[in-house]
């Protein structure tokens, strides 16, 4: 178990964090670039040092700045993947792992085969795609044995077509390991594929804890409603009627009072050529701002008493063009509100 | 724009190369090619002991500049502008002097010399370690500066790493900084060698012209010119030549 309430503060930045990481727990590590992702995960390898709080690993005290203890990091069990991999160009790929096993080259040959990277264990690193290299870098963080694993952004330098078989990897590797592992990303669905829980760190403190599926029914920011894609607005609720900030009025089925944020799916929005039949609470008419295609749906912008994103099919998107007037309907049950 | 040379930058620049040349033009004709071998089989001594001491003060610069441009290029301690300062002196000062120094300190009644030569009897002026004192300390900023500039270069991060895998700062220094500063750490000890072969001023003040024991081949050359002028110049062309070999060798190393 992972214990961190820490803070660190330099010229130009500030960063506190508070979090428990369990054993049996994957943690993803979200936020935008210059959040301060990096510096926790610097900060716990103790690359960066403290200026306040302490970082603990079950019962052994990595760093507590008030107590003056600081073990340097090769006395903490830890093993950091970092982002560029940063594997050893003068070893071998069997060498740069038994870097991490006391130069036990059985012990690292075990750890290449248990990744299936045997066939590479001679070759220089420079050789190496960058899907590769990143899981040699796993390889080796993991030989170590550590009972802390840290991951920066492990999928940055892997190309696009790689990224599916190596995030396969990657998550099959982190479910087998019996660690507090902790992983940064700024991709959601990175995030979604890999990780059990996630912390959002945003402007140097962590802005939300949950699930992907409490990020995504209930936001806590514009970031991580941008990031899991979801509409998000603020305003004032009377039993469930949201007065958006801003102007427009959204109903929801949740029956919440006072400051509220209110989140929607875009799939959740419907679109319509004609005034909607049936019974949506929420039909507004508005103007086709944007289109933009996502992988197989189409990102549709409406502007209206509401700006709201609605995902549709292909096919349905083929009706509308730009500059269009058409009808919005949302379900009540489909917005979801909570006190801010 | 087209570049061009104005004329009095372009021939002040080649009275410049000219200077530099006209030397070696010079030494190449009044080279006594009928007689080098000869002259050089007459300079074995000289010869044999120019690379022994040359090569161990290569070595003693090698031990101690490594450490010294390590602590410069890494270390966080306070006086570190006074001590890249001591580490230039010797490029800056006259040998004579540096020499006259060495005698001061480490000579039969210098103040280190003095208590070796009473405890082991031991003394350093017309003797060869004497000689290798004399061209380590010229030859030690060399070592020292690109050893620094090497370490500068080599990336921080990838000791960071070494250090959460499990490494000690011995086996980051070891394992990781060494063998990527090795290139520059040849090149160093390349230029420091020749640096020590070509030493003279330090030597003779300090150690002497003694034959065999400190009369490397600068200062057999410099003794020839008085007596036999011609053998000067053959033994002079295998210094350039020497000198030309390091050039190209170490060149690599230093232009990117």
């Amino acid at each position: 178990m992972l214990i961190v309430d820490l803070e660190v503060r330099r010229d130009d930045f500030n960063l506190r964090a508070e979090f428990t990481a369990k054993d049996d727990e994957i943690v993803a590590v979200v936020g935008p670039n210059g959040a301060g992702k990096t510096t926790l995960l610097r900060a716990i390898a103790g690359l960066q040092s403290l200026s306040a709080g302490s970082i603990a690993s079950g019962a052994v005290v990595w760093e507590d700045a008030d107590r003056g203890i600081n073990r340097p990091p090769e006395e903490r069990s830890v093993g950091y993947v970092p982002q560029a991999g940063l594997l050893f160009a003068h070893m071998s790929v069997i060498e740069n792992v038994a870097f991490a096993t006391a130069d036990d080259i059985t012990a690292a040959r075990v750890w290449l085969e248990r990744l299936g990277l045997e066939d590479l264990a001679d070759i220089r690193p420079a050789q190496l795609s960058g899907g590769q290299a990143q899981l040699v870098a796993l390889a080796r963080a993991l030989a170590r044995d550590p009972e802390v694993l840290l991951l920066d952004e492990p999928m940055a330098s892997v190309d696009a077509a790689n990224r599916a078989g190596v995030r396969r990897q990657l998550r099959a590797q982190l479910r087998q390991t019996a660690a507090v592992r902790l992983m940064v990303t700024h991709d959601a669905l990175e995030a979604a594929a890999i990780a059990d829980r996630i912390l959002v760190v945003d402007g140097g403190a962590i802005t939300q804890r949950g699930t992907i599926e409490e990020l995504v029914t209930h936001p806590r920011s514009p970031y991580v409603a941008e990031l899991v894609g979801v509409n998000f607005y603020t305003g004032v609720a009377t039993d469930g009627l949201v007065v958006v900030d801003g102007g427009g009025i959204l109903h929801s089925g949740d029956a919440v009072s006072g400051e509220v944020i209110a989140a929607v799916h875009p799939r959740a929005v419907a679109l319509h050529l004609d005034h909607p039949t049936g019974t949506p609470r929420n039909v507004w008419r508005g103007r086709v701002s944007a289109i933009e295609p996502s992988l197989d749906r189409i990102r549709v912008t409406v502007e209206g008493d509401l700006r709201v994103v609605a995902e549709v099919t292909r096919a349905g998107s083929e009706m509308v063009a730009e500059g269009d007037a058409v009808w919005v309907s949302i379900k009540a049950s489909e917005v979801s509100a909570f006190p801010r | 724009m087209k570049r061009f040379i104005p004329n009095r930058v372009g021939l002040l620049a080649t009275v410049g190369i000219g200077l530099l040349i006209v030397p070696f033009i010079g030494l190449l004709i009044r080279t006594p090619w009928a007689r080098f071998a000869g002259d050089l089989s007459e300079s074995g001594t000289a010869v044999r002991l120019s690379v022994v001491v040359s090569v161990t003060a290569a070595l003693v610069a090698l031990a101690l500049g490594v450490p010294l441009g390590w602590a410069l290029a890494r270390g966080r301690f306070r006086g570190k502008g006074l001590v890249r300062a001591i580490v230039l002196l010797p490029i800056v000062l006259p040998p004579v002097v540096a020499g006259t120094a060495l005698l001061a300190s480490l000579g039969r009644r210098g103040f280190i010399g003095s208590i070796i030569d009473d405890m082991f009897g031991v003394t350093f002026p017309f003797t060869t370690p004497g000689a290798i004192i004399a061209a380590s300390f010229v030859a030690l900023p060399f070592v020292t500066l690109v050893a620094e500039a090497g370490f500068r270069a080599v990336d921080e991060s990838y000791e960071e790493i070494a250090a959460t895998l499990g490494a000690g700062s011995w086996r980051r220094f070891r394992r990781i900084a060494l063998p990527k500063a090795a290139p520059a750490l040849a090149a160093g000890a390349v230029l420091g060698w020749a640096r020590a072969l070509g030493e003279f001023g330090a030597t003779v003040t300090f150690a002497g012209n003694l034959d065999g024991r400190t009369q490397t081949l600068p200062l057999a050359i410099f003794f020839e010119l008085q007596s036999d002028p011609e053998a000067a110049f053959s033994l002079s062309l295998i210094l350039v030549a020497v000198s030309v070999v390091v050039l190209v060798v170490a060149r690599r190393a230093w232009v990117r």
